[in-house]
Order: structure tokens, then C-alpha cells, then sequence
């Protein structure tokens, strides 16, 4: 049968070698057997993903899985120990007897978190906020308890922390995106409980959209990552929702000078948990001088006062007084987690998990009893409409079963759906309010709509498998119907562009990881079916470690990518967040990748200094823009092109203890390639930082925990004007422009950021608070974020946007035990 | 930990091979052409100029008045000449050279050593166009019944497929009498101007008049660089790009018109 197999006839290398492995897996099926457990927070009770278990008398490792769930097999029958380690808690060892490896029963492994107990002192944990995976290249595992408690702008922000991690770019404050080893934020998969969010931003991309109170677990893939994953071409960001206290009803909460959060998290009986944690911005109606900050950074402006000069009520000897008008603009955020977990039995796990976030901004003005040459008889109104939404909503189901000490299954359906309302509508009216004309009258209407909506149905399926205690086989199906809709129009009825699009994309992985002595596999292959290109695609991944000795390790990673759903940055328009998503077809090809990933890493139990050297490539990647063409054919906007990116990670890790933390070097070079820019030469990509040096320090002392970042880094590119002229117009008016030069030519000044916080734990009986102050951009530098020209006035004005300054926030957060 | 430092020394050259560090060379040579010609008109609209650095204070662009300026149309060689003063205007003197519809031009600019050049055909005037009435009717008080024959006209015209127009009214009296009236008009005082649209009407109502009397309403049939010219004016200068021109080794516009007048008259009901 083996033979009749070998002779499944196709040409791809990396399947046929994956069948290969597969059989030879199975046939070892029944030949072994294995102990499961789980492993669990110690008061919480929640589940661990992504546990490291060491047996010691085998020097065997065995990692949890998303919900807890380990099994070791070919252990030694009359007993042995273990040490447990998990980031940001205390490693520790246990025994497990004879009698507990007879019974065949889940073995329970309770760990305690790294926290300051009651009597002062602190438990510690032996990694600290990161962990880099000893294993797979460009893997890291971040807490984002921890994470979270480095210094932030008004938020506590898990991506803006994740900025902090080598290879991954930082210096940019006003997005929380992102940029990964060159790639986009578009080309990271942002998976929460198993849903893909599409669009992770709160206020223009200032903040990211997850509550840091509701995360458990982050797992990061910067580079070449596993064939369980796909759809993108950068990286993987898979983040594991709380599933909540199985113990008792916990209540935590906290207050900052933008938003407020609470969270409850309660055990439903013995048979499972519900945790539900909301956060949302007071910014519309208390406005902090911290709001006001990002508010005109992110928009452009601050609070519109425009008065009817501004409107098209222009000429005469008009006297005009505003009798009433609202000019503030409105702006909130807010996102909701809800998980309820259920465990039917002690090898099952049922979740469904709900996730919600929304921005709203309504910059509406509306002038009402504009009374022009003190006409008493007339009401004259001018009404903006400028409303900017978007959000997600998302929702998970999933039930994993733990079959026996082999084979784990896990099936997940979810829903996805993101947004974006772009509505600016100018109307003004003149009503007659008096005489036998009353009630007549005219009104003027100009408006511009944009809106974007990108639906994800998915459903998978996936198995894992320990063939024997070096042998781990995954294997699955994914199966996810898109649908976009993008309409850009313009006074209700010229469309602009009306992009409407569904599509399905099938994929089916296999992939082993398999370990032998010092040397370590993983392989595996990803085929996707998307209906719209009618097209197989093929993506071996495979990634490579070898231990020298049991500190020095090198690694090495290769894969093929491929993007089906793309984010279109919108590069005409001036205001806020109006990129929009669409599927790709046949004209719009899906993005592809290859990246090659070579690194050494040096670790002891106190540090690690690692080297990771990358080099991706990408085509089809797409930009879109209105300038080369006439207005009046909408079709070719979209313009293709390819880039490289290439560069070089070092990281400097003081693990664990008082003082921990990580610096960084980066050396990078990114380049993007169009025929319409540059005569079809390269040129940076706006991600490209050729030098970024970063740190990250935290300090406990006794109840105090002081923490540090810092970044300092190579300007952004920019496409500078070069020189300026203008043409007088048929109708006399002169109009003013800018010669540009090359595409991203020249580059902003170099960026500098250090910011501290500083932050103190009071326990109480009942509940402890934790209050503090973070100082954001403490030396106040200049940064600049980007260049603007007044094409008002001749010679033009140059005028340098710059970043926040120094910028205080002040927390207060408590939590009951 | 030698195998470690080897590899930090090894790993750099992942940066250093293959990358497209060539130097480009921008093709700018900074001419700048205004050039318009008009159907049945003289050649009088050519300016160049150059462009101005950024950072430099000066308020206008330096015209140049020594390029050699030739227009071709087909075979024929016209040589235009500079019109006096320093205003970087250049006109052709004799009266052999007709702008007429269909024709193509070239335009060439010769400047220190740099050829920019554009080319442009003369559009068609815009065909059948009329007035609904020759008299607009300004009410004096709020205390009025708006009626569309007397406070609003219409100029009509037929459209070609994918043509834009540009319609520009304009008081041609000498001494116009402002309206004066409580309904405020909301046009520019003397003229009114809409943006290249591709519609085959344009409805003129009374509060876009700003002064009384004869007005002249001007329907330009406008070629496609002159659009592009138009809708390049809002640069984004977040995400900048060069404006659209048609004008090769050099920056503007050069294009031409043809268009169609008519007249009403602007008095006080």
C-alpha cells in the first residue's frame, strides 16, 4: 500500500516528501503510548498555551497547546520529573509518579504568575514579557500582562509594545500598525481566538483595537511562518483571549486620561468560565489635553471653528453672526470581549468568544439662523455632515477535543466583518420665513461618501498528532468566503469606483515537526484554492534548528506566501483612516512572498543574544493612486509592482529578575519597484528604517516597578517637492503646484524617543491598585511625522507635522483577588 | 561562541548583495510651459518660465524670455517671438499662422541645451448651443414667487461622448451696476466659472449674478491635458505626486480651445 502510495504522481517536491513523513508517522501509530496533562494558572485556573515542558531524565520538550493540553510520550514507566516554564510565571518542577502514569489519567500542572503577594514579595518568573522560541526562527511568545506595562501614550498598548521587538519598526507615533521585516500592516495575520481582524486600529491608528486585560497569550511569527497558517505574507500575529477565572468572580478595571475599562471574569459552576471586558474612550464629551494632542496630530486639525466665511456665502457686504452652531467634534472608540468557555468534559474545551470594537468620529458642523444683511425674514443654514466610522465585529466558536495522548482535534467557525463610513455632506439652504412666500427657498448639496466592508465567513479544521516523543504531525483544512465592497461616490451620483467582489479560498496543510537529538524539522505545505483566480497554490514552509551545544543554536527557515484579501492604502485623500480592503481576481493578483530566514542565538538561563538575518521578496503588490490617469476612466487606478526587503536583527535579552528587559538592533533595507514611479527604478518603501536601535528595561523594586523605552532610529522616507511654479487657468485663477521629486527620495530627520513610567502596587486586603505615570517622549525631541506644503499661498509654505512631545499619562487600576 | 561570532560576521553580507543602488537621474530640466491656443484667435498665450526651488522667498517664477520657441503645425515651422517685457510671453508676428479646428501643434521650447515639448489638436467648438432666455430677472426683495423662466436660465449645448466643457460667465459691461438686493448672490462679483464637467447644460440662476447688465457666457471645449491640468491643482501633500502635464522634458501645460459665446442680459424685475 506504502508503494501504491509513493506513486500519488505530482511534481511538487515538498508534498511528496510530506506524504512521506506522514506514512511513516502513522505507521508508528499504535506503537507507542503517552501521558497527557495541562497545564494551568495556579489561582486563576486558566489554561496555559504554549507551555514549555521538560522532562528532565530525557531532556525530551513537550509545548502546550492553545488550550493548555501537552502529552509526553515514551517516559520513563516508574517515574520522573518535569520542569514547567511559561513567560511570566514561575518555572517549576514537579514529579509524576508511577501510580499517575498507570492511571492514565490528565495529569493537572498548576504554575504561579510572576506577582507580588501579599507579604511584598515577589514571585518570579524566569522569562519576563518575551520569550524567543529556542526552536523555530522569528517565533517569540509575549505576555501581555507585562508587555503592558511598559510606558505608553494615553493607552496601555499590546502592538504598540510589540513595535518594541527586533524587526519589527517603531518609529512612527502615530500608527500602531505593524511593519514587519519591511512588510505592511495589511500583510500581518491578526488572528484573536481563531477570527481574523482585519483592521486592528483605534483613533486613526493611534492605538491598537485589543484590550490588553483581555489577551492571555501572543504568539508571534515575524518571519517564515508554520503551513497551519495562511492568507499573508508577512508575519502572524495569533492571539489567545482570557478564558477567564475558573475560580472565583474576579472584578478589575482602570481609569487613564482617554478611556476606561472593567473586566469581569467569573467561573460558570465547575463546568467552565465567562469573562467579559469592555474599554471605552470618554474623549466625547471630556476632553483631556492629551486627546486634544493626538486629535490634531492624527486629524490635522483641532477643533473646527469654521464660520460661514469659509462656505460658499462669499462677496456682497454680508454681515453674517452664528446664532447657534456646533463646532466640537465627537470622536470615541470602544471594543468588547466576551469568551465563554465550557469543558464538558476533562479533554474537551467548547468556546465561543465575541469581540467588538468601533471608532466613531462626527466632525458635523451645523449653522443654524445664519442671518445675512440682518435679514430678519430669512433663516439661512449651513449643516456639514463629516462622519468617519469604522470598526470590527467578530465572533469564534470552536471545540477541541483531546482524544487520547495522540491526537488532538480542533474545529473552529467564525465570522468576521469590518467597516469604514466615510460621509462628508456640505448643504446649504436659504428658507423664507415670512410674507406669502413663506417656507420657499433653495438649497445647495456637495458630498463625498466612501465606504468599505469586507466580510470573512471561515471554517477548519485541524488534527494534531504525536507520532512518538520526537515526531509532531498537523494537518487540516480551512475553508473562508470573502466578500468586499468598496464605493467611492461622489455628490450622490458620479461613482467613482464601485468595487464589489466575493470569493472562497480553500486550504488544505500538512506539517511535522520532528526532533532528533540536537537537530530539529519543521516542514510542511499549504495548498490554497482561491475561486477567484482559479488557481492551485503550492507553499512549502520548512524551518530549521540545530543545536552546537545547549547554549548555541543556529536556524534557518524558507517559505512561500501567498495574500488573497488586501489592504489598498488611499493615497489621495488628506483625512484620517480611509484605506479600504479588497479581494484580489485575476486583474488585482493575490500578493506573493518568499523569505529565507538565517539566524544563531546564544542563551543561557539570565540572557540571550540572538542574530536573525532576513530576506523576503514580494510581487504583486499593489498601489493606488488617481494620478496618472484621466478622471473619467475609473478602471486603472491599481498599478502593480514587487519588493525586497533584507536586513539584519540582533537582540540583547536580560531574561528574568529584577531588572529585565531587551536592546535591539536593526539593519534593514526595503524596496519597492513600480513602473510608474522613479522611470521603474527601485526606491525605500515607506517602511524602510535603515537603522533602528531600541531598549526595553523594567525594574521591580518592592512595590514599585520603574520601566524604560527608548528608540532611535533612521528618518522615514518621503517624497519631497523639489521646486514649485504655477499656470494661470482659463477663468483667471492661479493655481500653485509642486514639481516632486523621485518617490521617496529623501528621508525626514533621524527619530529619537525615550520614554520612562513608573508605576506602584498597593495590596489590600481585597483588591489591589496599582497607580502610575508614564512619560511619553520625556526629552520632548522634535520628531517630525511628516512634511506638509500650504499650496494656498506663493511661495509655498513648508510646514513639519511633528509627533507628540512630551506627553504625561496618568493611570489608576485596580483588581480584586 | 567563535561559531557565533563568525556567523555575526557572515550574516551582514545578506545586505550587501544584489540591490539596485543605481543612481537615477530625475528627468526634470525645469521649463515650465503655459500655452494656450484659442480657435480663430492669435498665438499670443505661450509663457515659460522656470520653476522656483523650494525655500526660495521670491512671489512670482522667473519667466524666460531668450528660449527659442517654435510651434509645428505639420510640416510648417513657426517661430514665435518674445512679446516685449520681462513676462516670459512669447506671440508670433505674422498672419499666416490660423488656429483652426482639427489642427495639431507642436510645441518646442529650446533652452540651454534642453528641447521640452508638447502637442495639443484643436478641439471642436461645442455645437448647438443656446440660451433658454436672453433675460435674467433679478427680484429686488425676499418677497417674491421663484419662477424657473424668469430667475433661472439654462445654457444648452450638444455633447460629444467623453468631451468636458468649462463654462465661464462673465460681465462684459464697463461699468456695471452692482445687484443690490437682500437676496446676497453668491457668485464672484463680474464673473462665475463652473470646473470641466461632461454634461450637455449649465443652469445660471439669479443669485450667481453679482452685477447687472449684458453678460457673456463662454462654453469651452477643453482638450484632456488641460482636465488632467485642472484636477492636478489639489496636490495631496501627504502622499505627493507630480502633476499631470503633457509637456516632455519639462513641466504645465500646453493645449487648445474652442469655444462658443452667447449673451443675456441681468436686469432688475
Amino acid at each position: 500500500m506504502m508503494q501504491m502510495l509513493l506513486k500519488f504522481k505530482t511534481e511538487s517536491m515538498p508534498v511528496r516528501l510530506m506524504v512521506l513523513i506522514l506514512l511513516t508517522s502513522f505507521h508508528n501509530l499504535c506503537a507507542q503510548s503517552g501521558l497527557k496533562g495541562i497545564v494551568r494558572d495556579s489561582s486563576s485556573l486558566e489554561s496555559l498555551p504554549f507551555a514549555n515542558i521538560l522532562v528532565l531524565e530525557t531532556s525530551k520538550v513537550a509545548v502546550t497547546n492553545s488550550d493548555g493540553y501537552f502529552v509526553l510520550i515514551n517516559c520513563p514507566a516508574g517515574g520522573f520529573s518535569i520542569k514547567v516554564s511559561y513567560i511570566g510565571y514561575s518555572t517549576d518542577t514537579f514529579t509524576i509518579s508511577r501510580k499517575e502514569i498507570l492511571s492514565n489519567d490528565l495529569i493537572r500542572i498548576y504554575l504561579k504568575p510572576s506577582v507580588k503577594e501579599l507579604n511584598g514579595v515577589r514571585i518570579k518568573a524566569d522569562v519576563d514579557m518575551l520569550k524567543v522560541s529556542e526552536n523555530e526562527i522569528g517565533l517569540v511568545t509575549i505576555s501581555p500582562q507585562h508587555l503592558a506595562q511598559l510606558p505608553s501614550a494615553g493607552e496601555a498598548d499590546i502592538f504598540r509594545s510589540l513595535q518594541m521587538l527586533p524587526g519589527i519598526t517603531a518609529a512612527n507615533d502615530g500608527e500602531s500598525g505593524l511593519y514587519v521585516r519591511g512588510g505592511t500592516p495589511d500583510q500581518n495575520l491578526i488572528l484573536f481566538d481563531g477570527m481574523t481582524i482585519y483592521h486592528v486600529d483605534h483613533f486613526f491608528g493611534f492605538f491598537s483595537a485589543f484590550n490588553a486585560d483581555a489577551i492571555k497569550n501572543i504568539q508571534f511569527y515575524k518571519g517564515v511562518f508554520p503551513a497551519e497558517y495562511g492568507g499573508r505574507v508577512s508575519s502572524v500575529v495569533d492571539i489567545t483571549g482570557k478564558t477567564g477565572n475558573s475560580s472565583k468572580t474576579k472584578l478589575s478595571g482602570g481609569l487613564n486620561l482617554l478611556s476606561a475599562n472593567i473586566c469581569i471574569e467569573t467561573p460558570i459552576k465547575k463546568a467552565g468560565s465567562f469573562i467579559l471586558a469592555a474599554r471605552r474612550s470618554y474623549t466625547d464629551f471630556l476632553r483631556s489635553d492629551i486627546y486634544k494632542k493626538i486629535y490634531k496630530i492624527t486629524t490635522g486639525g483641532g477643533s473646527a471653528t469654521k464660520g460661514p466665511g469659509s462656505s460658499s456665502v462669499t462677496g456682497g457686504s454680508q454681515t453674517g453672526s452664528i446664532q447657534s452652531a456646533r463646532s466640537q467634534p465627537d470622536f470615541y472608540f470602544y471594543d468588547l470581549n466576551a469568551k465563554l468557555t465550557l469543558h464538558p468534559s476533562k479533554y474537551d474545551v467548547i468556546g465561543l468568544s465575541f469581540y467588538n470594537g468601533k471608532d466613531n468620529l462626527d466632525n458635523s458642523q451645523d449653522f443654524t439662523d445664519l442671518s445675512l444683511q440682518d435679514d430678519e425674514d430669512k433663516a439661512v443654514n449651513l449643516s456639514t455632515t463629516d462622519i468617519n466610522k469604522w470598526g470590527n465585529l467578530g465572533v469564534s466558536t470552536k471545540w477541541a477535543h483531546q482524544w487520547n495522548s495522540k491526537i488532538f482535534t480542533d474545529f473552529m467557525v467564525s465570522y468576521s466583518r469590518y467597516f469604514s463610513t466615510f460621509d462628508k455632506t456640505r448643504n446649504m439652504s436659504e428658507i423664507i420665513t415670512s410674507g406669502d412666500t413663506s417656507g420657499s427657498g433653495y438649497s445647495l448639496v456637495s458630498s463625498t461618501f466612501e465606504d468599505n466592508l469586507v466580510k470573512d465567513y471561515s471554517a477548519r479544521f485541524g488534527v494534531t498528532y504525536n507520532v512518538n516523543e520526537n515526531n509532531l504531525v498537523k494537518l487540516g483544512i480551512w475553508n473562508s468566503s470573502f466578500r468586499s465592497v468598496y464605493d467611492y461616490t461622489l455628490d450622490d451620483t458620479l461613482s467613482l469606483l464601485d468595487l464589489s467582489s466575493k470569493g472562497n479560498l480553500t486550504a488544505v496543510y500538512v506539517q511535522d515537526k520532528y526532533e532528533l537529538n540536537k537537530f530539529m524539522i519543521l516542514g510542511g505545505v499549504r495548498a490554497s484554492f482561491y475561486n477567484n483566480t482559479h488557481k492551485i497554490k503550492l507553499e512549502p514552509r520548512v524551518s530549521i534548528s540545530y543545536k552546537i551545544t545547549s547554549e548555541l543554536a543556529i536556524k534557518g527557515a524558507f517559505g512561500l506566501f501567498n495574500q488573497y484579501v488586501i489592504r489598498i492604502v488611499n493615497e489621495n485623500v488628506s483625512e484620517g483612516s480611509r484605506d479600504f480592503w479588497l479581494l484580489t481576481e485575476n486583474k488585482l493578483k493575490p500578493v506573493s512572498s518568499s523569505q529565507f530566514d538565517l539566524g544563531i542565538s546564544y542563551e543561557t538561563d539570565a540572557f540571550l543574544v540572538s542574530v536573525e538575518g532576513y530576506y523576503k521578496k514580494m510581487q504583486h503588490l499593489v498601489e493606488f493612486t488617481r494620478r496618472f490617469n484621466n478622471f473619467s476612466d475609473n478602471s486603472d487606478f491599481f498599478f502593480e509592482g514587487s519588493g525586497i526587503s533584507k536586513g539584519l536583527e540582533f537582540l540583547l535579552q536580560k531574561k528574568s529578575g529584577d531588572l529585565s528587559g531587551w536592546i535591539t538592533y536593526m539593519l534593514c533595507n526595503a524596496r519597492k519597484k513600480f513602473a510608474v514611479y522613479n522611470s521603474g527604478h527601485s526606491f525605500p518603501s515607506d517602511e524602510d528604517r535603515r537603522h533602528e536601535l531600541k531598549n526595553v528595561l523594567k525594574y521591580n523594586l518592592g512595590n514599585w516597578t520603574f520601566a524604560n523605552t527608548t528608540v532611535f532610529s533612521t528618518g522615514k522616507p518621503y517624497t519631497a517637492a523639489q521646486s514649485q511654479y504655477y499656470i494661470d487657468l482659463l477663468n483667471g485663477e492661479r493655481a500653485n503646484y509642486l514639481h516632486v521629486g523621485l518617490k521617496n527620495e529623501q528621508r525626514l530627520p533621524s527619530y529619537f524617543r525615550l520614554d520612562i513610567s513608573a508605576s506602584y502596587e498597593i495590596k489590600l486586603k481585597l483588591f489591589s491598585i496599582e497607580t502610575g505615570l508614564s512619560l511619553f517622549n520625556l526629552t520632548n525631541h522634535k520628531n517630525i511625522w511628516r512634511r506638509e506644503y500650504n499650496l494656498e499661498t506663493f511661495p509655498v509654505v513648508i510646514n513639519d507635522v511633528q509627533t507628540l512631545g512630551l506627553t504625561p499619562t496618568l493611570f489608576i487600576n485596580f483588581k480584586t483577588f | 561562541m567563535k561559531l557565533f561570532a563568525k556567523m555575526i560576521v557572515i550574516l551582514p553580507l545578506f545586505l550587501v548583495q544584489c540591490e539596485d543602488n543605481s543612481l537615477i537621474t530625475p528627468d526634470y530640466q525645469g521649463i515650465v510651459i503655459q500655452g494656450y491656443l484659442y480657435e480663430g484667435e492669435p498665438v499670443t498665450q505661450i509663457r515659460i518660465t522656470e520653476t522656483l526651488p523650494i525655500g526660495d522667498t521670491s512671489s512670482s517664477i522667473p519667466p524666460i524670455n531668450d528660449a527659442v520657441v517654435t510651434l509645428m503645425k505639420g510640416d510648417t515651422i513657426f517661430e514665435l517671438s518674445p512679446t516685449l517685457g520681462d513676462s516670459g510671453y512669447y506671440h508670433y508676428d505674422g498672419d499666416d499662422l490660423v488656429i483652426s479646428e482639427s489642427d495639431l501643434f507642436t510645441l518646442k521650447v529650446s533652452y540651454f541645451g534642453i528641447d521640452a515639448f508638447g502637442s495639443t489638436s484643436v478641439p471642436p467648438a461645442p455645437k448647438n448651443a443656446a440660451l433658454t432666455d436672453t433675460v435674467l430677472y433679478i427680484p429686488e426683495t425676499m418677497d417674491f414667487d421663484f419662477d424657473s423662466t424668469k430667475h433661472e436660465i439654462k445654457v444648452n449645448w450638444d455633447i460629444d461622448t467623453n468631451a468636458m466643457y468649462f463654462v465661464y460667465i462673465k460681465n462684459v459691461e464697463v461699468n456695471p451696476e452692482r445687484v443690490n438686493t437682500r437676496i446676497p448672490p453668491r457668485g464672484l462679483p463680474g464673473r462665475m466659472v463652473e470646473m470641466p464637467m461632461n454634461q450637455n447644460f449649465y443652469p445660471i440662476l439669479f443669485e450667481d449674478i453679482t452685477h447687472y447688465g449684458l453678460h457673456r457666457v463662454r462654453i469651452y471645449r477643453i482638450n484632456k491635458e488641460y482636465v488632467d491640468l485642472y484636477i492636478s491643482r489639489n496636490q495631496n501633500t501627504r502622499e505627493l505626486n507630480e502633476p499631470l502635464t503633457n509637456i516632455v522634458n519639462g513641466l504645465g501645460v500646453f493645449s487648445a480651445f474652442n469655444h462658443t459665446d452667447l449673451f443675456f442680459n441681468a436686469i432688475s424685475e
